[in-house]
């Protein structure tokens, strides 16, 4: 039970809230409640990429499958390396960006974001379809 | 500090023969010889590193060999898995 639940329970035991609105507040928080997640869990050790073809595709001779299994640790030890870009580089690296329409600041990569990112992913999972292939990217 | 992986698993397979062969290459060699590089070119790095401060680059050839060296011993774990219509390919560093 989590802290929001058990002040909630309190709440309707001294009699501060009615057992409806005590329902409300419950339903309002879900069922596992709000708990933080302060860390990625411990079991999130791979990035899995799988790319395969769409069923609904008609039918083409180069037909790929692709199974890709990437360690967290791999992706945090790549992105590392953004702190070793001087100043000026990436400044460089920007613009090639820019050139290629991509609008993104390499500065702004940090390895904080990436355990943000990846503690997202651990209850998400992301499906791309083009028509040709579909790309499932989830943590495991 | 984790242990860089020791072996690449190489597995290529053709569907059509059902034929396939697998390769256990010691990755462990390759490693040994890249330290053994490094350490014959630690005072040279180190001077490079001395010339590059001023242009700020100090930090960067300083840091460059260690950072390598992480994303190597993470590099257990991966594998890469291809599938064409008559031929797989399986890479697997352990």
């Amino acid at each position: 039970m989590s802290d929001n639940q058990k002040r909630i329970l309190d709440m309707l035991a001294e009699g501060k809230i009615t057992a409806e609105e005590a329902q409300k507040l419950l339903a309002a928080i879900g069922p596992g409640g709000d708990e933080p997640k302060s860390a990625l869990p411990r079991n999130a050790k791979y990035l899995r990429v799988v790319i395969h073809p769409d069923p609904d595709a008609p039918k083409s001779e180069d037909v790929k499958r692709v199974n890709v299994r990437v360690p967290v640790a791999l992706i945090r030890a790549g992105i590392k390396f953004t702190s070793l870009i001087p100043a000026d580089a990436s400044d460089q690296v920007n613009e090639a960006l820019k050139e290629k329409g991509i609008d993104f600041d390499v500065r702004n990569l940090k390895p904080e974001d990436l355990e943000e990112l990846l503690m997202a992913m651990h209850d998400l999972e992301v499906d791309i379809q083009n028509g040709k292939e579909k790309v499932h990217v989830y943590i495991e | 500090m984790k242990c860089p992986p020791l072996i690449l698993r190489l597995k290529m397979s053709k569907t059509a023969d059902h034929g396939h062969f697998v390769l256990w290459l010691p990755v462990f060699i390759a490693w040994l010889i890249l330290a053994a590089i490094f350490i014959a070119l630690s005072p040279l790095i180190i001077l490079a590193t001395l010339v590059a401060v001023p242009f700020d680059w100090g930090k960067p050839v300083l840091l460059f060999v260690p950072l390598v060296f992480n994303v190597i011993c993470n590099l257990r774990g991966l594998e890469i898995k291809i599938e064409k219509k008559d031929s797989t390919l399986f890479l697997s560093f352990r």
